[in-house]
């Protein structure tokens, strides 16, 4: 019975080491399986927010973007052409020295502004070779350009004096569309870059939140057990893995030790229930003995009383040995049936809990391995998503650094526009001096209003700018 | 820590701010010196200052020259961030007490470099 508690108790202790290593295994694969669960929820936020930024840049943005890049292109000419028209000015009917001076700096020509130079290790070259430096080119022009200087008579070898004429009006008349147009492409840009910056900032917040987190996920998971990082936990858990298929393979020895016990035991019982049947053979003989001894004694007389003495001991000796053999024999009996039923019920019960303890191991051997393969392959996506989100941060750089353009070319809109204000309010404070020289800005012909507008509605692409040149806006 | 992005333009400001962000960075904005100004009077202290040069009411030597009259601000650190390269103005804005100076378009990683060695 003894042996019997102490293999269930032992039973009961690895199945208790069994059931906390299967918990502490099951706890790490909650914690990776939150961990995945945050990192799948953030890759799958991140894939979400650029397929709607794919979505939408293949239909809104992406046309806005084509719009933008129209418009820069419509600018690009229009300031072209202003440039152009105010060199042919301040070239044919202004004698302004420092007006010819800038310009010659200026690389203008028919086809307009030549690209912008990167000169800047040479900062005394006196060539305007940036986006502020194109600015001062337009202060300066602004500044030093005179209405009352302009000299019609002027010679000139390609326009004779009414061509001339004609350009002033038709420039007069332009400047007013070019600088509703400049606004309106200004606005539009702007509109098209907040759009972009929103996608992107939202690509950008969700791409932060996808690296901090895949990386906080790779220390959490390199340190799951209090510190110990995870070759450290695997090996644990293998050695836990070990000790415990030790204990069951000690329980199965154990129980294969009991069983060849119980076997002796049952043999001993044979061998007494054996040695019990020789006594009672013996003591059987001796009751004969003891009987023919009596008949010999009677038949002797006197002679025989010392004799009967000693028969009487034999038969009384004789039905003690039969009584206490018998009492025996009943009492191995019952042990024998008892130790018939204990080994039975041992067979069954430890098969049962070795079987069940085996299976146990197996399952656990199958878990400790996936949870290893689990483990690595966590770490190996949170690797790569902080990768990938790296890359993502290198590419939104990159972006930002683009759309700072917008910015620029917003400033040389407001210069330009602000550039041909001042020249028509140049035009209308000196009308007079015009008018002296035959060129009366009140007295506009409407023709060449329309043939300024026909010529632009040409060049405009877009619903809202056919609108400002009609005037609807 | 909170910086301030000073810029008339909507999209500077917003590209100024995901930068500042992807950093780690908290920022209010001003749209202009002028405003800038009259928003520190009711903020948080203010770290740090990125400050455009060519700005309407109020530009950007304008502010500098101001905000280092409020003795909380006296030695805050100012990067100015312009298109501007002239020589002239770049001592301008130092004279009035810019600490840094970084010419449009500016790129992310130089940028928040600048700003770490100036906060540190």
């Amino acid at each position: 019975m003894t042996s019997k508690m102490r293999l269930i108790s032992l039973s009961l202790l690895a199945s208790a080491c069994v059931i906390i290593i299967i918990g502490l295994f099951i706890e790490s694969y909650s914690k990776i399986i939150i961990g995945i669960g945050i990192g799948v929820n953030i890759i799958a936020g991140i894939v979400m927010l650029i397929n709607q930024y794919n979505k939408k840049t293949s239909d809104s943005t992406t046309n806005k973007i084509k719009e933008y890049q129209k418009d820069l292109k419509k600018f690009d000419s229009f300031s072209k052409e202003v440039l152009y028209y105010i060199k042919t000015i301040i070239e044919k009917f202004n004698n302004n020295d420092k007006l010819k001076e800038i310009l010659n700096a200026v690389p203008i020509d028919e086809k307009g502004l030549a690209p912008i130079q990167d000169k800047a290790n040479e900062p005394e070259s006196p060539i305007y070779y940036s986006a502020d430096k194109y600015f001062r080119v337009l202060e300066d022009i602004k500044n030093n350009f005179d209405i009352n200087n302009i000299e019609v008579n002027k010679q000139d070898n390609q326009l004779n004096q009414e061509q001339i004429k004609d350009l002033i009006l038709e420039i007069y008349v332009k400047l007013p569309y070019f600088c509703k147009l400049l606004d309106n492409v200004k606005e539009k840009a702007e509109q098209t870059i907040i759009d972009m910056i929103d996608k992107f900032s939202a690509v950008a917040d969700a791409n932060s939140e996808a690296s901090i987190d895949a990386n906080k996920n790779i220390e959490f998971l390199k340190n799951i057990y209090g510190g110990k990082n995870f070759d450290e936990v695997a090996k644990d858990s293998k050695d836990a893995y070990k000790k415990t298929k030790g204990i069951i393979n000690s329980l199965i020895s154990l129980n294969l030790g009991n069983r060849r016990k119980l076997d002796k035991i049952e043999n001993w019982i044979k061998q007494i229930k054996e040695m019990l049947g020789n006594i009672q053979d013996i003591a059987d003989q001796n009751k004969v003995i003891a009987i023919n001894s009596s008949i010999e004694a009677a038949r002797i007389g006197e002679a025989g009383q010392g004799f009967r003495v000693l028969v009487n001991e034999i038969q009384t000796l004789n039905q003690k040995t039969s009584t206490f053999t018998r009492e025996i024999n009943d009492i191995m009996a019952s042990f024998e049936d008892f130790n018939e039923a204990f080994i039975s019920d041992w067979d069954n019960e430890t098969t049962e809990i070795v079987t069940h303890m085996e299976s146990m191991m197996n399952q656990e051997e199958k878990i400790i391995t996936k949870f290893i393969e689990s483990f690595q392959l966590t770490i190996k996506s949170f690797k790569d998503l902080s990768e990938s989100a790296n890359e993502v941060d290198s590419n939104l750089s990159e972006i930002l650094q683009s759309l700072q353009f917008e910015d620029i070319t917003g400033q040389q809109i407001r210069h330009i526009k602000e550039f041909l204000d001042d020249i028509l309010k140049k035009f209308n404070e000196n009308k007079n001096s015009l008018k002296k020289n035959d060129i009366d800005i009140n007295n506009i012909d409407e023709k060449l209003d329309v043939k300024v507008r026909e010529e632009l509605l040409k060049r405009v692409t877009v619903l809202d700018e056919k609108l400002i040149l009609d005037g609807e806006i | 820590m909170q910086f301030m992005v000073i810029d008339d333009s909507t999209t500077m400001r917003r590209i100024v701010g995901l930068a500042l962000k992807s950093g780690g960075y908290k920022y209010i904005e001003g749209e202009n010196g002028q405003d800038a100004l009259d928003k520190l009077e009711d903020a948080d202290k203010v770290d740090l200052f990125i400050v455009d040069i060519d700005m309407p009411v109020m530009n950007g030597i304008d502010f500098v020259s101001n905000v280092r009259k409020i003795n909380k601000y006296s030695d805050t650190p100012i990067i100015i961030l312009t298109t501007q390269t002239d020589e002239k103005v770049q001592n301008a804005a130092k004279s009035v007490g810019a600490n840094a100076w970084i010419v449009k378009p500016f790129e992310k990683k130089e940028f928040l470099t600048l700003i770490k060695s100036l906060i540190n």
